[in-house]
């Protein structure tokens, strides 16, 4: 997997300061990070230090001294969430090494050999194109109605009079995500066009059970059992996410109409999928994907009965669900879902944000443009169309972490693996497989792994 | 209740993993829990404090008011914490206390003491406890008075662990720091106890969201569906928008696996939260069953006599889908002699005598001697031999919240001393052999450390296993 050009920067001193740093440490904070052992002790505090001799020192008020935790009992640390760094600059790609690390930055483009990316203040990241995985643009779609979640601003939590919800404010926000874990609605009118698609990575715990409000002109939850009995409200239609999937058509006063549902057997043998719903009003339809295998799609030959223009989102109390990559955008109306083609020991594979793929080898990536080669032909997209490039014969086990090497996350997705030297308040230095010496800024970091998982 | 029931059905064949149940009319499919897959519980003494941190270790020492001295398996050396924030300790491998009381002693504040009544008049009991000798209380910080029967035991006391129970439902309940915690619905746990006509059975329950629970009394089977004679009691707290409790109970007779239900009852939102102290008390001799919440008679249900079968037995179901429901703090006593008291309100304006015929009388007691109560009434006084007497209720100063139990101030800490034994104290001295405390209504006691089960310094997080901050665990990489 790695050969001699692999170790091309192995001894380049990375300083990096990831970029869309969720925080920087301030000088006089009081929160707390957390201490998770691997007996499932915790303890909250503050990491003062890791030093193979010292182990983990350890602060908190009430402890005299600072405590001394060995490595080898320790799963990992969470950090405290910090301010974004003024002036940082916004990451529009993420770079997946073949190691599986994540690093995020602005891209800077890709020849035949080499992918090169800006990390932070130090300038301009080269690495071999045998070392990248993949490539995801982040750039915003400019039509897109919405891309988060960033925050719980401007979206409504609330519920029914009727409902069995035990209170309010029950979904939480974190690091880009949705989190919720009870019985809770979140709503948002996001002026829905009349056609529209709405994405969304969702991951849960036992079994999902999430109702999709769509077109809805109420931000508080309705309870189906006593909807005449419930303020008025417009019809709207429920998506229920389940292991199987139906559509229920709501209005107040007549009786509720369940389009025919669908089992979609993969909800039933994981706990994350990809969501695509798409809507037409004009044809009276809503279809569903989930990993880009359409499941279904309905029409209503009764009419369409969405009068409002927003979107409702109800945890039905069935463990834990996390949402994240929520994006809404207008749609063309062409249901053209596709799967994810298999990455190809010889193919470079393009996906772009349509769907679509296209397979043959990328010659090159400039911050406009990409130029690949298609059936003998060579096809140029522009880049704000291009979700992600695979690059072909990357596919492989990541290697097995070394003893002492931990794993760094930061933010929901950028992650590094490496051999931790020490970790100090000015600086946390080890020795990455892919990219040699690294050195980062420990008040970027979300959060580190010890003995890390492949 | 009718807010909630479960159909379990099992697929044949197929991909599906786990049962399929229908609770408050949605369809769940509940995964089969992976044994592998649950961490084993930490062993050890536990320290929890305020903010959520908890650490597994073996407790060192304590200078009392100041610092706790902890040894952690991660650290090379002792750690000491200020006892400013904790809200917990707890002690693994303590033995149980041998039982010997005729007499049980509610204070006001929640304390309860077992033990053996040495004298009583109008302004003082004295009881001589197993763990720390005698013990003189003011009757003016006396709440009721219970004399106990001969044939009165504690049969169990715990949990200790896991071992204590049959489990049906591989990993349906887990073990840790005292108490049992389900983590798959309708998993039951079962004690069996010595076969007598009456039973008491205290514990302490905490849980996620809502309570569904579902406790089988004297009944044939293991396993979570009756068969033959037996009660079935369900509780239920903070369900729906109304936030209600409720408790039903149901006799199931013979064959009959529906049961005919004696009705339910109703008890107050719990100021506790997501806790609650109960008390269940079954004479099957009578038919009687009185069912306590936080010290408040919740019911006193009468069903048919004579409930016959040779099982003393309990088992505990969650029905939360959710799981995560914690029992501690059991102790099941038991007698032969029916339960001659009829079920006792609490809170009172005037005082109660309880007679051993069932009945009872209200007034003013004005005086207490070894062999007789008077008891004011109507203006006239009525003398009753202590012979025919079951308990004593005083004249109530309000009712004590959290758990029937007053909050904690600062500076002092609730023991558990096992076999129902629970104080108030101050602690003042700790040593290797001994702890000297101080209940400001019992007095100064000296104890041995085994004599400590564990020391509640806070009302705190009633979470039973992880801290708020992972409440979210296992949804994020």
């Amino acid at each position: 997997m790695m050969n001699s050009e692999g170790w091309m920067i192995r001894s380049l001193l990375i300083c990096l300061l990831m970029f869309q740093l969720p925080c920087l440490r301030a000088a006089d904070s009081n929160d707390a990070d957390q201490l998770y052992f691997r007996n499932g002790d915790v303890l909250s505090g503050v990491l003062k230090r890791i030093d193979p001799e010292g182990g983990i020192q350890w602060s908190r008020p009430d402890a005299g001294e600072p405590m001394a935790f060995s490595v080898n009992g320790v799963e990992r640390i969470d950090f405290t969430p910090r301010p974004v760094l003024p002036g940082a600059a916004e990451p529009n790609c993420r770079i997946t090494l073949v190691n599986n690390d994540v690093l995020e930055g602005v891209f800077a483009g890709c020849d035949g050999e080499t992918v090169r990316v800006e990390t932070g203040f130090s300038g301009a990241l080269a690495l071999s194109r045998t070392l990248v995985r993949r490539i995801e643009f982040l750039q915003r779609d400019p039509d897109a109605i919405y891309d988060g979640p960033s925050s719980l601003d401007g979206w409504t939590q609330g519920r029914s009079q009727f409902s069995g919800f035990s209170s309010t404010q029950k979904w939480a926000y974190r690091n880009g995500a949705f989190y919720v874990n009870q019985s809770a609605s979140i709503a948002r009118d996001f002026k829905l066009p009349d056609k529209v698609r709405i994405d969304m990575d969702l991951r849960w715990q036992n079994s999902l059970n999430l109702a999709v409000a769509l077109y809805t002109d109420t931000l508080l939850p309705v309870s189906l059992l006593e909807k005449e009995k419930e303020p008025p409200f417009g019809g709207f239609y429920s998506l229920q996410l389940r292991s199987y999937v139906y559509l229920m058509a709501i209005t107040q006063k007549d009786p509720i109409r369940v389009l025919e549902p669908v089992m979609l057997q993969e909800l039933l043998m994981t706990n994350r999928a990809h969501f695509s719903i798409f809507v037409n009003k004009q044809k009276k339809s809503i279809a569903i994907s989930v990993n880009g295998n359409l499941g279904r799609e309905w029409i209503d030959t009764n009419g369409f009965v969405g009068t409002g223009t927003g979107l409702r989102l109800v945890h039905q109390d069935e463990g834990g669900v996390k949402l994240s990559n929520l994006r809404i955008a207008p749609w063309n109306g062409v249901l053209a879902v596709k799967q994810d083609a298999p990455v190809s020991a010889s193919q470079d594979v393009v996906t772009l944000r349509d769907g679509q793929t296209l397979i043959g080898r990328v010659r090159s990536v400039s911050q406009e443009r990409l130029e690949q080669e298609v059936i003998g032909a060579v096809l140029n997209q522009t880049l704000s169309r291009v979700r992600e490039v695979k690059f072909a014969g990357t596919e492989g086990p990541a290697p097995t972490p070394r003893r002492g090497d931990v794993r760094v996350l930061f933010g929901q997705s950028a992650r590094l693996t490496f051999h931790l030297t020490q970790w100090s308040d000015e600086a946390v230095t080890g020795t990455n497989l892919i990219l040699g010496q690294v050195r980062l800024n420990p008040a970027t970091c979300g959060s580190v792994q010890f003995k890390p998982k492949p | 209740m009718g807010l909630a029931f479960v159909v379990s059905a099992q697929q044949q064949g197929g991909n599906l993993n786990g049962r399929v149940v229908i609770v408050n009319g949605t369809l769940v499919r509940v995964p089969e829990v992976d044994p592998a897959l649950i961490r084993p519980p930490p062993v050890g003494d536990l320290l929890r404090f305020k903010d959520g941190s908890e650490l597994h270790g073996e407790f060192q020492t304590m200078d009392p008011g100041h610092s706790v001295s902890w040894r952690h398996p991660d650290s090379k050396t002792n750690i000491t914490f200020s006892v400013t924030n904790l809200e917990r300790l707890f002690f693994t491998k303590r033995a149980v206390p041998v039982f010997k009381a005729d007499c049980h002693l509610q204070l006001t504040n929640g304390d309860e003491v077992y033990g053996g009544l040495v004298s009583m008049d109008a302004k003082e009991v004295t009881v001589k406890t197993v763990f720390g000798g005698l013990a003189r209380a003011p009757r003016s910080a006396v709440s009721g008075i219970d004399k106990l029967s001969a044939s009165f035991d504690c049969v169990y006391d715990g949990p200790l662990g896991p071992g204590d129970f049959l489990i049906n439902g591989l990993g349906g309940w887990l073990y840790r720091d005292g108490a049992m915690i389900s983590h798959q619905i309708g998993a039951s746990l079962t004690r069996d106890f010595v076969a007598t006509n009456a039973c008491f059975i205290n514990f302490d329950v905490d849980w996620s969201d809502y309570l569904l629970l579902r406790m089988m009394i004297y009944t044939d089977t293991t396993a979570n569906s009756p068969r033959a004679d037996c009660y079935t009691l369900s509780l239920g707290a903070n369900l729906g928008d109304q936030r209600t409790n409720t408790a039903e109970l149901n006799v199931m007779r013979g064959t009959d696996s529906i049961g005919s239900s004696l009705g339910g009852g109703e008890f107050p939102k719990l100021d506790g939260g997501n806790t609650a102290h109960c008390s269940v008390q079954l004479d099957r001799v009578n038919g009687t069953c009185a069912l306590y919440v936080n010290q408040h008679l919740v019911n006193e249900w009468h069903g048919p006599r004579n409930i016959k079968g040779p099982w003393a037995r309990v088992i505990f179901a969650d029905r939360n889908p959710r799981s995560g429901t914690a029992i501690r703090r059991l102790q099941i006593f038991s007698q032969s002699e029916p339960i001659m008291k009829a079920g006792t309100s609490g809170a009172t304006n005037g005082d109660v005598v309880y007679f051993v015929n069932r009945d009872k009388a209200a007034g003013k007691i004005v005086e207490i001697k070894a062999s007789m109560v008077v008891l004011a009434v109507a203006g006239r006084q009525l003398e009753v031999p202590m012979s025919r007497v079951s308990r004593l209720d005083f004249a109530a100063s309000g009712t004590p919240a959290f758990g029937g139990r007053t909050e904690i101030a600062p500076g002092m800490a609730r023991a558990d001393m096992g076999g129902g034994n629970y104080l108030t104290v101050a602690l003042e001295s700790w040593s290797s052999d001994s702890i000297t405390v101080n209940s400001p209504v019992l007095g100064r006691f000296t104890l041995t450390p085994q004599a400590v089960r564990e020391l509640i310094f806070s009302r705190g997080n009633s979470s039973s296993a992880r801290s708020a901050n992972d409440e979210f665990g296992g949804l994020d990489d």
